[in-house]
């Protein structure tokens, strides 16, 4: 009975803690915009903030470019519906659906308007190129991660312009070497998505190397499995590529495997209006 | 044949009432507007009946209809001649208007009244890069 209990507490605080609200009142106090979240995974609405350590419980994030998003507006006029939300110019901001993408660095103001073609109300919001792909664990930036045996970590990741996070929808890929066990939107965090993953080692010591990828970018971090000394040691880089205008920035380069001293690849840069380059991959560690 | 009492009060009554409605609907024509910003976004300005508006943002503001110098209890309608330019909306409130920076350049708002009648005036719109 007070398992029961203390389980439905904690889906409560669960549930309490994925309600907090990214909005912003508009600009002609006739009602407040609401940041709402596609289907991908959002630093904005993935419950990643205890993994993340962002504060989500203020205004608006900046958005990253390429990221997808929706808006809801809710109004203070009873007669007006507002249901028909757009931005003010539609070559810095595309429309994917019932989603929303910057497709360059801009502030952009967003219209509400009602079945009559009155302007309701208007905000704005930033758009941000992401320059890095950070990861995270237990709310600070994680460069390595230790696992003692069948320990389980949680980390999660987040597009980030100069250390600020960004908000948007991304498909997150990860990949890991070695004996990681690598389950993305793991069921033991709330409102996990893609951006989140559960890390499990299968138990033999070792270094290897754990990749995310999304939003254009690559990043590598080390994960210590025991003392991490019987496997050959990695060497990871953390590599980005610079976002392109327009498109998706390119993806950063592998750090070598093998042995030690493996040099990483350098990140790639990113094409202006379209599909930008992808890093070239690192060479192999030496002796 | 002189026509009836009461088919003379009719026709006078539907006179009266046409002339009535004419007044209403009409009235003295725009020849000015006053502008006044509601929100004027960084980098934007609103001078009189020259608006900057930067690319991607919206400025907001009231123009007052006038006619020969007084104030004109009508709504007014702008148009833009070149809306991948400017473009221009209404507002929920009478003769409240948010002017829409799309592509860098200039563009001019027409003023017709309720009547459907030009004014003799534009606004002007030039879209600036933020």
């Amino acid at each position: 009975m007070k398992t029961t209990t203390l389980l439905l507490g904690l889906v409560g605080l669960g549930f309490g803690a994925g309600c907090d609200e990214l909005d912003r009142s508009g600009r002609l106090g006739n009602g407040e915009f609401v940041y709402t979240c596609s289907d991908l995974a959002d630093l904005g609405c993935s419950g990643a903030e205890q993994v993340l350590g962002f504060d989500l419980d203020r205004d608006l994030l900046p958005i990253a470019v390429g990221g997808h998003f929706r808006l809801d507006f809710d109004s203070d006029l009873t007669s007006d519906s507002a249901e028909h939300l757009s931005s003010a110019a539609p070559d810095l901001v595309s429309v994917d659906g019932s989603d929303f993408l910057f497709v360059e660095q801009a502030v952009v103001d967003f219209l509400a308007t009602n079945d009559d073609h009155e302007v309701v109300d208007f905000t704005d919001l930033s758009g941000l190129l992401a320059d890095e792909l950070g990861v995270f664990r237990d709310g600070d930036r994680a460069t390595s991660v230790t696992l003692d045996g069948y320990q389980e970590a949680v980390v999660a990741a987040a597009p980030l312009h100069q250390g600020l996070g960004l908000a948007g929808g991304f498909t997150y890929t990860w990949s890991a070497d070695g004996d990681l066990e690598v389950t993305q939107a793991p069921s033991t965090v709330a409102d996990a998505d893609g951006n989140v993953v559960a890390l499990r080692a299968s138990g033999s010591s070792g270094t290897y190397t754990l990749t995310v990828n999304a939003a254009g970018l690559t990043t590598s971090i080390t994960v210590v499995v025991g003392d991490g000394s019987t496997s050959a040691t990695t060497t990871s880089t953390a590599a980005t590529g610079a976002g392109g205008a327009g498109g998706m920035g390119g993806s950063g380069g592998m750090g070598g495997s093998g042995g030690s001293g493996g040099m990483g690849g350098s990140g790639g840069m990113g094409g202006s209006g379209g599909q930008g380059g992808r890093g070239g991959a690192g060479g192999s560690g030496g002796s | 044949m002189l026509p009836s009492r009461r088919a003379l009060l009719r026709s006078t009554g539907l006179l009266v009432l046409g002339l009535a409605l004419s007044a209403c609907g009409a009235g003295d024509p725009v020849d000015d507007v006053l502008t006044a910003p509601l929100f004027v976004p960084p980098g934007g300005t609103l001078d009189g009946l020259h608006l900057v508006v930067p690319r991607g943002r919206a400025l907001a503001f009231v123009a007052q209809p006038m006619g020969r110098g007084e104030t004109l209890k009508l709504r007014i309608r702008l148009t833009s001649d070149d809306a991948a330019v400017a473009d221009v909306a209404p507002t929920v409130e009478m003769n409240q208007f948010v002017a829409l920076g799309r592509g860098v350049g200039q563009a001019r708002l027409s003023i017709v009244d309720e009547a459907g009648r030009d004014a003799p005036i534009t606004l002007s719109v030039e879209v600036v890069e933020p």
